[in-house]
C-alpha cells in the first residue's frame, strides 16, 4: 500500500521530470556534508573555489590511493609469527619403543632356514663361484626367491651384462637398465666407468620382474651389504606373508622381554593405572612396538624438569637372538609422539645403544598455524580428497602413506605392507611379483612428484618433540657384577649365559628446563585494523566517517534517480516530437529555471511527504524562504536555490526557521 | 497534534523573539533537534537533513549501525589488548660465555669411602646374591657365602611381597629371610594401584616404616636393580647426612684429578679457573667461569677451537659399586648467577668418547603482571630461598619442599641446602623420618604441595640450548 503510494508518487514524477537541477543537489551535498572538503569548494570565490577544487580532489585521490594499498596487505593475508618459550605443565609425549630386531631368530628359524642356506649360497657366490655347481644341480627354480635374484650389474659401452650370482646365468641389456629411481644415479653419473680403473666396475642388485617374466626393474645398490639387507628383507615379508598379524606377533618380542624396568617419575609405569599401561602394536619392519601414555584422553602430565619427574626405562634387547642376515645394526628404537598419532618409526625415531645410559631431554614444539586463507593447511585432513587409512590424527606422513596405498590398490590390486588396507583389500604376498608393480609406482609416482604432495596439505597444528641426547656408560665398570647379576636371575636365563652390556641398556626421558616453545601464527592484518586503518586515513585526509561514504553514495543515487527522470522526459519528448511534432503533455517540456520555479512553489512536503501534513508545513517555509532571499549572507553561505532545503517534517521545519530567524538576528 | 505542536513552536518562537532569548526551546523534540543539527558527530546531522521519510529512517538505521559498530570494535580492541605481542631477534655477536657446571657421575672415590660403608655395602652383596639365587634360598639355611654374619638391624629393608590373596599378603624380609603377613586392604602401596593386587608375581619392594613400625609404605619396583640402587641410596644418605662437609669433600676427586687438560678459546686454564662446591649426588662439583671470578668471559667467535675444551678423568675403577651404576661426568651449561640443578638438567659425558657441545642463547624476557605471572626477582615469591642464587623456579620449589619436610619431619632432606639450627635427616636421630618423606614425597610428584601454587616462574630467563655430537676418543693411533 504504501509502496504502492510511493510509486505512483514516482511514476508521477518521472512523466513531470526532474525536481531540481544536479547543480542545485551538488551544492545541497557539498553544504550539508560532513565530509571536510566539498563545504569549502562552495565557499569561496571563483579562485578560492577552484583551488579547494583541486585540493579535495587531489586529497581523495591520495586517500583512495592509500586505502588501495591497504586493502592490497590485507587481501595479501600476511600472518606475523609469535614465539613463545617457557616451562609449564605438558602432557608427556606418548613413548614408542621397538626392538631394532621384529623376530627372535630362535622363534623364525623354521621359517627361514631355506632362505638362510640360499642367502648363504649367495654370500659364497658373491666373490668366488664356490657353492655355484651345487646348486645348478640339487635345485631347481622352485622358490620364490629365485624369481628376485640378486645381480651383479656390469656396464658395457653398448649396453649392460647382467649375471645371476648364484646361478650364474647371464643377460645382455641393450640400451638403458630399467632401474629404481632412488639408485638411478649410480649408473647415470657414469661412476661405473669412473670405478674401472680400480677394477671394481659391477655393482650388485636384484631384479624385479612382473608375473610373465618379460618386463624387469633392477634395483641398484652400490654396497653388497645394503643389497642383501634389502633383498633378504622382502624376502623375509613373502616367507612370512601367510601369517596372520598375531602369529607374527608371537615371533617377536615381549613387553617383558624388551622392557625390563619402567619408572615414571618415581613410580613403576603399571602403577601409573591401568589404563595408562603399554599399548601394542605389531610394526612390520621392527615387529613388536609398545606404546607407553598413548591414552588420548587422559595423558599423563610433568609439571617439572628433570629426572626425577620423567620417565627410566631398563630395556633388554636380546642380541644373540637377531636375525642375522636382517639386522646388521642392535639397539632399540624410540620414537616420542603426541597421543593419537601414528608413530612412523622409520622417519622419526632415535636409536639407543646397548650398554649405555642414553639420556633424552625434551622439549616440546607447537607450531600453529592460522588456516586458509592465510595458511595453506588443514584442520583434520577431512577436506582432502585422500582418506585417513590410519584412523588416527592428521599429519602429512599419515596422508602421503594413505595416498600411496590408495594408488597401490588401484595400479597392484594389492595394498603395500607398511601401510593400512582401505576396507576390502589385502596386503600383497608371495613370490615378489608385486614388488615389480610396487616400484614402478613408485618409480612414477617420485618422477611426477605431483600427484600426493598436491593432495596431502600440512595440518595446521603440529607438535614436534626436540630431544637434546646425553649418554654415558651403563653399567660402570665397579657395578656391572651385581647389576648382571641380578638381571641374568630375573630374566631366567640358564646358568650357562649371562646376560652382557651388549644387551642392555638405560633410557631416561625427561622435559628439559624450558620445556616447550609455541610458534604461531596470527593475522598481520585483522578487519578491524583494516577498518581501523581506513578510518585513519579517511580522517586525516577528509575529515570524514564512513557516514561520510554513505552520504556521497545517497548523492549518487540521487543523481543517478534526477538522470533516469530527465532521460524518461528527453526521450518522450523526442518521440512526441517525431511522431506529431507535438509534445504529449499539456504544458510545455520544463526548463531547468522552470522546474526550479516548480521546485519553489510545490514544497517537497507536498511530493514526498504525507500531503496533508506537507500543507501545514507551508506557510512558515515560505516566510523562511523570503527571509532567505532577501538577507542572503553573502559570500560565506550561499542560499540554496531550490526547495529541498525547505523539505523537512513540520517539527524539524520549524526549527530550521527558527535557527534561520537566529541567523538573521544576529544578522 | 502536528499542528498543535507547531502552533506552540510558534508560540515559543514569538516569545523567545520578543525576549531576546537565545539557545534551545524547552521542549524534548526541539531539543532532539538542535543537537541533531548542531552536533560534530556525523549521521545524526543527516538525520535532520534528510528529505522524506524514507531517508530519514535509513539514516538513523545507518547512525544506529556505525554506533554499534563502534561499540563492536572496541570491545575486540579491548579483548586483545591484554595481550603481549612477542618479539623474537636472532642475532650473533659477543656472547657471555656461559658458566659450566662439571661433576663426576660418581660421588665420593669408594677407596676413600669404603670403610663408612663396610656393613652397608655388605648388605647389599648379602641381597643381591640372594635375589640371584632365588627366593627359596632365603628360606633355606643361610648358606649364601656373603650373609655369614650378623647384621644391624634394617630399619628401611627390601621386601618380597607376594599379592596372591588381596587379603593376606606376604611380605618377607630379603636379607633376614623374616616373613609375615599384611592385611591388602590396609597395605599402603605406593606406586601400586590395587587392580595390581592379587597378580600371582612376586614384587620386590622398599618398605618404609613409621617410627612405632606401626604404618608402613610398601614401595614396589619392577626390576631389583631399580630397588636395590634405591635402598642403597637411602643408606648411603643416611651415612652421609651425620659426615662432616669437610670429610666429604676430602674424600671426592679434587679439580686436579677429575679436569686432566682444560683450554679456553688456545689458553690453558686449569684447577684455578674452577670454583669447587660440594654436590649431594655427585660429590665435588666444578663450576667454570661463575660468578665470583673477576673476568667476564665473552666469546666472539663461534666454533669448537674458541670454545672451553676439557679432558676429564673419571676414574672408573673407583666408583661406589651400588650407587654409582652409570660411568661418566655430568654437565649443565646455564647462565651467570643462577644455580644449576644439574641432577636434573645436566648433560651426561660417555668415558672415552669426544662430546661436542653446540650451544645457542635464548634470552627471554617477559612483560610481568599482567601480562604474564612471573616475578623479577622473587621477593614478591612468600618462599624463603635456601640456596645462595639468585630466584628460579625449581630453587622455589625445592627450598619449598625442604621448609615442608622440616616441618613435618623435623629434619631436612640431605639432597637439598639446610637452613641453620636443623639437622639432615638420618635413621638414627630421626628414626622413621622415611616414612614422612616418602608420604611428603609422593605429594609432591604429584603436585600436591601448596608449593606449586606460590612459586612462580622468573620473568627473565636465559636457556642454553645444546646440540651433542660423539666421536670416539681416543682414536686408534693416538691410544699408543
Amino acid at each position: 500500500m504504501w509502496l504502492r503510494k510511493y510509486m505512483t508518487r514516482a511514476l508521477h514524477r518521472i512523466q513531470k521530470g526532474p525536481l531540481f537541477t544536479t547543480s542545485e543537489l551538488l551544492i545541497w551535498y557539498c553544504q550539508n556534508t560532513n565530509t571536510h572538503g566539498p563545504g569549502r569548494i562552495i565557499a569561496g570565490g571563483p579562485k578560492k573555489r577552484t583551488a579547494w577544487m583541486l585540493i579535495t580532489l587531489t586529497v581523495l585521490c591520495v586517500m583512495l590511493w592509500q586505502w588501495y594499498e591497504i586493502a592490497q596487505e590485507y587481501l595479501s593475508y600476511g600472518v606475523t609469527v609469535t614465539v613463545t618459550m617457557g616451562f609449564q605443565k605438558l602432557n608427556f609425549p606418548a613413548v614408542t619403543i621397538c626392538n631394532l630386531n621384529p623376530y627372535r631368530f630362535s622363534a623364525i628359524n623354521k621359517y627361514i632356514e631355506e632362505l638362510d642356506n640360499y642367502t648363504q649360497l649367495v654370500l659364497n657366490g658373491l666373490y668366488t663361484n664356490v657353492g655355484r655347481d651345487e646348486w645348478k644341480f640339487s635345485h631347481g627354480l622352485t622358490k620364490h626367491w629365485e624369481f628376485t635374484p640378486l645381480v651383479w650389474i656390469e656396464k658395457f659401452p653398448n649396453g649392460f651384462r647382467v649375471t645371476e650370482i648364484v646361478s650364474g646365468r647371464c643377460e645382455w641389456k641393450n640400451g638403458t637398465l630399467p632401474q629404481v629411481v632412488p639408485s638411478m644415479m649410480v649408473l647415470q653419473d657414469n661412476r661405473l666407468s669412473q670405478e674401472q680403473p680400480k677394477g671394481n666396475k659391477k655393482v650388485i642388485g636384484f631384479r624385479l620382474c612382473d608375473l610373465s617374466g618379460h618386463e624387469c626393474l633392477y634395483k641398484v645398490f652400490n654396497c653388497a651389504v645394503n643389497a642383501i639387507r634389502a633383498w633378504y628383507q622382502l624376502q623375509l615379508l613373502d616367507l612370512l606373508g601367510d601369517l596372520s598379524q598375531a602369529d607374527k606377533a608371537k615371533l617377536g618380542y615381549t613387553a617383558k622381554d624388551l622392557i625390563h624396568a619402567c619408572i615414571f617419575s618415581g613410580q613403576i609405569c603399571e602403577a601409573k593405572s591401568q589404563a595408562r599401561n603399554l599399548s601394542s602394536f605389531f610394526h612390520p619392519i621392527y615387529g613388536n612396538c609398545y606404546t607407553f601414555n598413548s591414552e588420548d584422553d587422559d595423558p599423563l602430565q610433568v609439571s617439572n624438569p628433570g629426572m626425577e619427574f620423567g620417565m627410566s626405562l631398563i630395556l633388554s634387547i636380546d642380541q644373540h637372538d637377531y636375525i642375522p642376515h636382517l639386522m646388521s645394526s642392535a639397539g632399540a628404537l624410540v620414537m616420542l609422539h603426541p597421543q593419537g598419532s601414528y608413530p612412523f618409526l622409520q622417519e622419526g625415531g632415535i636409536h639407543i645403544l646397548p650398554g649405555m645410559e642414553t639420556s633424552v631431554g625434551i622439549e616440546v614444539e607447537d607450531i600453529e598455524l592460522l588456516g586458509p586463507p592465510y595458511s595453506n593447511c588443514t584442520k583434520d585432513g577431512l577436506d582432502l580428497s585422500v582418506p585417513n587409512l590410519y584412523n588416527m590424527t592428521y599429519s602429512f606422513q599419515v596422508c602421503l602413506s594413505s595416498c600411496f596405498q590408495m594408488h597401490m590398490v588401484r595400479e597392484c590390486g594389492c595394498g603395500y605392507y607398511l601401510y593400512p588396507l582401505p576396507p576390502g583389500t589385502e596386503y600383497c604376498q608371495k613370490n615378489s611379483h608385486w614388488a615389480y608393480c610396487y616400484y614402478k609406482l613408485y618409480n612414477r609416482l617420485s618422477h611426477e612428484n605431483t600427484s600426493c604432495m598436491d593432495a596431502c596439505k600440512q595440518p595446521c597444528s603440529d607438535k614436534d618433540y626436540q630431544m637434546t641426547i646425553s649418554m654415558a656408560d651403563w653399567p660402570s665398570e665397579t657395578s656391572e657384577k651385581w647389576i648382571f647379576h641380578i638381571l641374568s636371575k630375573e630374566k631366567n636365563m640358564s646358568a650357562g649365559t649371562k646376560i652382557n652390556r651388549n644387551d642392555i641398556m638405560k633410557l631416561n626421558l625427561y622435559f628439559e628446563e624450558f620445556n616447550h616453545k609455541t610458534t604461531k601464527e596470527s593475522p598481520a592484518q585483522t578487519l578491524i585494523t583494516l577498518l581501523s586503518n581506513f578510518g585513519g586515513l579517511f580522517g586525516l585526509w577528509m575529515g570524514g566517517s564512513v557516514l561520510c561514504i554513505i552520504e556521497a553514495a545517497e548523492i549518487i543515487v540521487d543523481l543517478m534517480w534526477i538522470g533516469i527522470i530527465w532521460l524518461t522526459a528527453k526521450t518522450k519528448e523526442l518521440r512526441a516530437r517525431a511522431q506529431n511534432h507535438q509534445p504529449s503533455f499539456s504544458d510545455a517540456p520544463p526548463s531547468i529555471q522552470q522546474l526550479e520555479q516548480q521546485g519553489h512553489v510545490n514544497s517537497a512536503c507536498e511530493t514526498e511527504t504525507v500531503p496533508g501534513v506537507g500543507d501545514g508545513g507551508d506557510p512558515p517555509a515560505a516566510q523562511t524562504d523570503e527571509v532567505e532571499s532577501v538577507q542572503q549572507p553573502i559570500p560565506s553561505t550561499p542560499p540554496p536555490k531550490y526547495e529541498a532545503l525547505n523539505v523537512r517534517c513540520p517539527h524539524l521545519l520549524k526549527c530550521d526557521s527558527k535557527r534561520w530567524e537566529e541567523f538573521v538576528d544576529r544578522l | 497534534m502536528e499542528r498543535s505542536g507547531l502552533k506552540k513552536c510558534d508560540t515559543i518562537r514569538t516569545i523567545k523573539r520578543n525576549l531576546k532569548l537565545k539557545g534551545p526551546e524547552p521542549s524534548m523534540v526541539t531539543l532532539v533537534d538542535f543537537y541533531l543539527w548542531n552536533t560534530n558527530t556525523h549521521g545524526c546531522r543527516r538525520i535532520a537533513a534528510s528529505k522524506g521519510p524514507i531517508k530519514r529512517t535509513l539514516w538513523i538505521l545507518l547512525t544506529m549501525t556505525a554506533a554499534a559498530m563502534i561499540f563492536w570494535e572496541c570491545v575486540q580492541l579491548h579483548l586483545t589488548y591484554h595481550t603481549a605481542t612477542m618479539s623474537v631477534t636472532m642475532r650473533h655477536g659477543k656472547n657471555e660465555f656461559p658458566t659450566v657446571t662439571i661433576c663426576n657421575l660418581n660421588p665420593y672415590k669408594f677407596n676413600l669411602s669404603k670403610h663408612l660403608m663396610k656393613d652397608l655395602d655388605k648388605m647389599a652383596r648379602c641381597i643381591v646374591s640372594r635375589i640371584s639365587s632365588g627366593r627359596s634360598a632365603i628360606f633355606g639355611e643361610n648358606n649364601v657365602k656373603a650373609c655369614n654374619m650378623e647384621f644391624p638391624v634394617d630399619p628401611t629393608p627390601l621386601v618380597y611381597m607376594n599379592m596372591t590373596l588381596p587379603a593376606n599378603v606376604k611380605v618377607m624380609e630379603i636379607l633376614t629371610g623374616n616373613d609375615y603377613l599384611v592385611n591388602g586392604s590396609l597395605l599402603d602401596l605406593r606406586s601400586h594401584s590395587n587392580q595390581k593386587i592379587g597378580m600371582s608375581d612376586w614384587w620386590i619392594a622398599l618398605r618404609l616404616c613409621d617410627a612405632n613400625v606401626s604404618n608402613c609404605i610398601y614401595n614396589t619396583f619392577s626390576s631389583a636393580i631399580s630397588a636395590m640402587q634405591e635402598w642403597y641410596r637411602l643408606h648411603f644418605f643416611n651415612i652421609m647426612a651425620t659426615v662432616p662437609e669437610k670429610d666429604k669433600i676430602a674424600m671426592g676427586y679434587s679439580a686436579d684429578e677429575l679436569i686432566y687438560a682444560c683450554l679456553y678459546s688456545g689458553r690453558t686454564c686449569d684447577a684455578r679457573d674452577f670454583t669447587q662446591f660440594h654436590h649431594p649426588h655427585f660429590g665435588n662439583c666444578f663450576v667454570f667461569n661463575n660468578d665470583s671470578s673477576s673476568k667476564n668471559l665473552t666469546a666472539l667467535i663461534p666454533g669448537n677451537r674458541h670454545g672451553l675444551q676439557l679432558i676429564l678423568h673419571t676414574e672408573q675403577q673407583d666408583y661406589i659399586p651400588f650407587f654409582a651404576g652409570t660411568a661418566g661426568t655430568r654437565i649443565a651449561i646455564h647462565s651467570k648467577y643462577t644455580k644449576s640443578f644439574i641432577e636434573d638438567v645436566g648433560i651426561n659425558l660417555q668415558p672415552a668418547t669426544e662430546t661436542l657441545l653446540g650451544l645457542s642463547v635464548s634470552e627471554i624476557q617477559k612483560l610481568g603482571v599482567p601480562y604474564s605471572d612471573c616475578t623479577e626477582d622473587g621477593s614478591d615469591v612468600p618462599i624463603e630461598n635456601l640456596y645462595y642464587s639468585s630466584y628460579s623456579l625449581q630453587i622455589c620449589l625445592q627450598s619449598c619442599f625442604q621448609k615442608e619436610i622440616l616441618q613435618q619431619c623435623g629434619c631436612g632432606h640431605y639432597e637439598r641446602p639446610l637452613p641453620a639450627g636443623y639437622k639432615y635427616c638420618n635413621s638414627q636421630e630421626f628414626p622413621g623420618w622415611e616414612y614422612c618423606y616418602y608420604k611428603l614425597y609422593s605429594n609432591y610428584i604429584a603436585e600436591e604441595l601448596n608449593c606449586y601454587r606460590m612459586c612462580k616462574q622468573t620473568c627473565f630467563q636465559k636457556e642454553y640450548t645444546t646440540k651433542v655430537s660423539l666421536a670416539k676418543w681416543p682414536s686408534e693411533n693416538s691410544k699408543l
